[in-house]
């Protein structure tokens, strides 16, 4: 099972409910919702999709397929800026 | 306790002061008969957007469009700190490759240490220290990065080298990124508070993480001194710079505040101290130690020098407007001028006094208007007035 943290060349900063991240190189912005933020928040540990499926299905209102689905696409978008890495 | 009352400031920056204090519903009809663009404007210009909108979001009920521009504004805002921090990362380690010992001062890093988080403090810019034998290999790397100096500073090596001996840092812009850099090499503007600081400080540096860099900042008890100094030199004409000093008072305890005026007595700087205290206590209402208290009640000029303040807080919305366009700006300007040199005097003494004159006659903005051969120098000081008349009529100008 892949295990991913976060990348450490982010700023991050709350504006409301949403995260807001500036990479450091790049200067690209990224912007996270509730969910997203709550993923990234515990992806300060490395972290499986499991284990980050079994915190979310216990906070949010969603059900456990539904949510693996969702996180796996998060993270999908979440590498793909850069935000993190597998370890 | 100096007699000083809070009423002579503009309406706006009284409620600005109560929401702060309280963020309490009461406020609300305070504000609804309020000019909306004025209030924005004056929480932009005292740099206090941020810190107004997370204190009362939850608090007051704003009309919808006062809602709307509050939320935009706050977003720039916040926005542009990230900005400042992504980039003081990258100033930082671009430095640390061409082992160059920085220290990030005041900005994201006070924010940092002393608010919820390092994006409540609104910055405009940077202000990084380097040791004066680093200082061109840092320029090179900021002129490297894409900065460059905001105005020509010098045109001939003589020029340079008075120009590195009265001030103490270089203000570079970079265009592609819309961020202001202010490169220190000295921590204060006047040569007279140096002796002695600078070495100490560097060697009691604390280190601050952001995200996996390293940042270097001030000591808490220099930087408390530091941001004093800052604050005073200015006239504490912006209210966050205040709001620092509640948020160290209101974090530190009394034994820290008692330390710092003492350290800051042994360099002569006892004033600066007491008036940000004076200030957070008339302002913030933040109780002050009795020592303190004591003090400030001791020294009359702290009740002047505060009094000199609430006055450059009124008006830090007019300090762009040129000086000769109207009669209520010459008289604005005239009375600046006149508590610039009051309050140098009050702050630093004779000495300081005179420094601070002899950096009217050597303008970096006069040896652009006309640059006297090196071996005539000493003519600048005999110009130096006609090129200040021809500066502010060119203001008009513009």
């Amino acid at each position: 099972m892949e295990t991913y943290i976060r990348n450490e060349e982010t700023i991050t900063g709350q504006l409301d409910s949403d995260l807001v991240m500036v990479d450091i190189e790049k200067g690209s912005y990224f912007s996270l919702n509730a969910v997203g933020t709550r993923i990234w928040e515990l992806l300060e540990n490395p972290l499986t999709v499991d284990e980050l499926c079994h915190t979310l299905t216990e906070e949010f209102e969603v059900d456990d397929d539904q949510c693996h689905m969702e996180v796996v696409e998060y993270l999908a978008e979440m590498r793909k800026h850069d935000l993190i890495r597998k370890v | 306790m100096a007699q000083l009352t809070t009423k002579v400031l503009d309406p706006n920056i009284q409620l600005l002061i109560r929401c702060l204090i309280s963020g309490q519903e009461v406020e609300h009809k305070a504000l609804s008969h309020l000019d909306l663009n004025t209030f924005l404007y004056t929480l932009e210009c005292h740099r206090l957007t941020i810190l107004f909108y997370e204190t009362t979001k939850d608090k007051l009920r704003l009309s919808e469009p006062f809602k709307t521009s509050l939320t935009d504004l706050f977003t720039l805002k916040k926005m542009q700190i990230l900005k400042h921090v992504a980039e003081l990362c990258r100033v930082n380690e671009r430095f640390e490759k061409a082992n160059i010992a920085s220290v990030a001062l005041k900005g994201p890093i006070v924010g940092l240490q002393y608010y919820e988080t390092y994006s409540m403090r609104e910055c405009n810019d940077l202000d990084i220290l380097v040791k004066p034998q680093d200082v061109q290999t840092a320029f090179g790397i900021l002129l490297e990065m894409g900065y460059e100096l905001t105005e020509v500073l010098w045109n001939s090596p003589k020029q340079k080298n008075i120009y590195h001996k009265t001030f103490h840092h270089y203000n570079l812009y970079n265009d592609s990124n819309d961020i202001m850099i202010e490169l220190h090499w000295r921590l204060y503007s006047s040569t007279d508070i140096d002796v002695g600081a600078n070495e100490t400080l560097w060697n009691n540096l604390k280190i601050h993480r952001l995200g996996r860099f390293e940042i270097r900042a001030l000591a808490e008890l220099d930087n408390f001194i530091h941001l004093c100094v800052h604050g005073s030199s200015h006239q504490w004409k912006r209210l966050f710079w205040v709001q620092d000093i509640v948020r160290i008072i209101q974090k530190e305890d009394d034994s820290f505040l008692e330390s710092a005026y003492l350290a800051a007595a042994r360099r002569g700087l006892d004033r600066y101290i007491l008036e940000g205290c004076n200030l957070s206590n008339i302002l913030f209402k933040v109780p002050l130690p009795a020592a303190i208290s004591e003090a400030i009640c001791r020294d009359k000029r702290i009740s002047e020098l505060s009094s000199i303040s609430l006055f450059a807080m009124n008006n830090v919305m007019h300090s762009e407007q040129s000086p000769v366009a109207n009669w209520h700006n010459f008289t604005l300007a005239s009375i600046r001028l006149y508590n610039h040199y009051k309050t140098t005097y009050f702050l630093g003494g004779r000495n300081a006094l005179l420094n601070s004159i002899k950096r009217f006659f050597i303008n970096p903005k006069y040896w652009s208007i006309y640059s006297f051969n090196d071996k005539l120098f000493a003519l600048n000081y005999f110009a130096a007035p006609f090129f200040w008349a021809y500066s502010v009529l060119n203001k008009n100008k513009e």
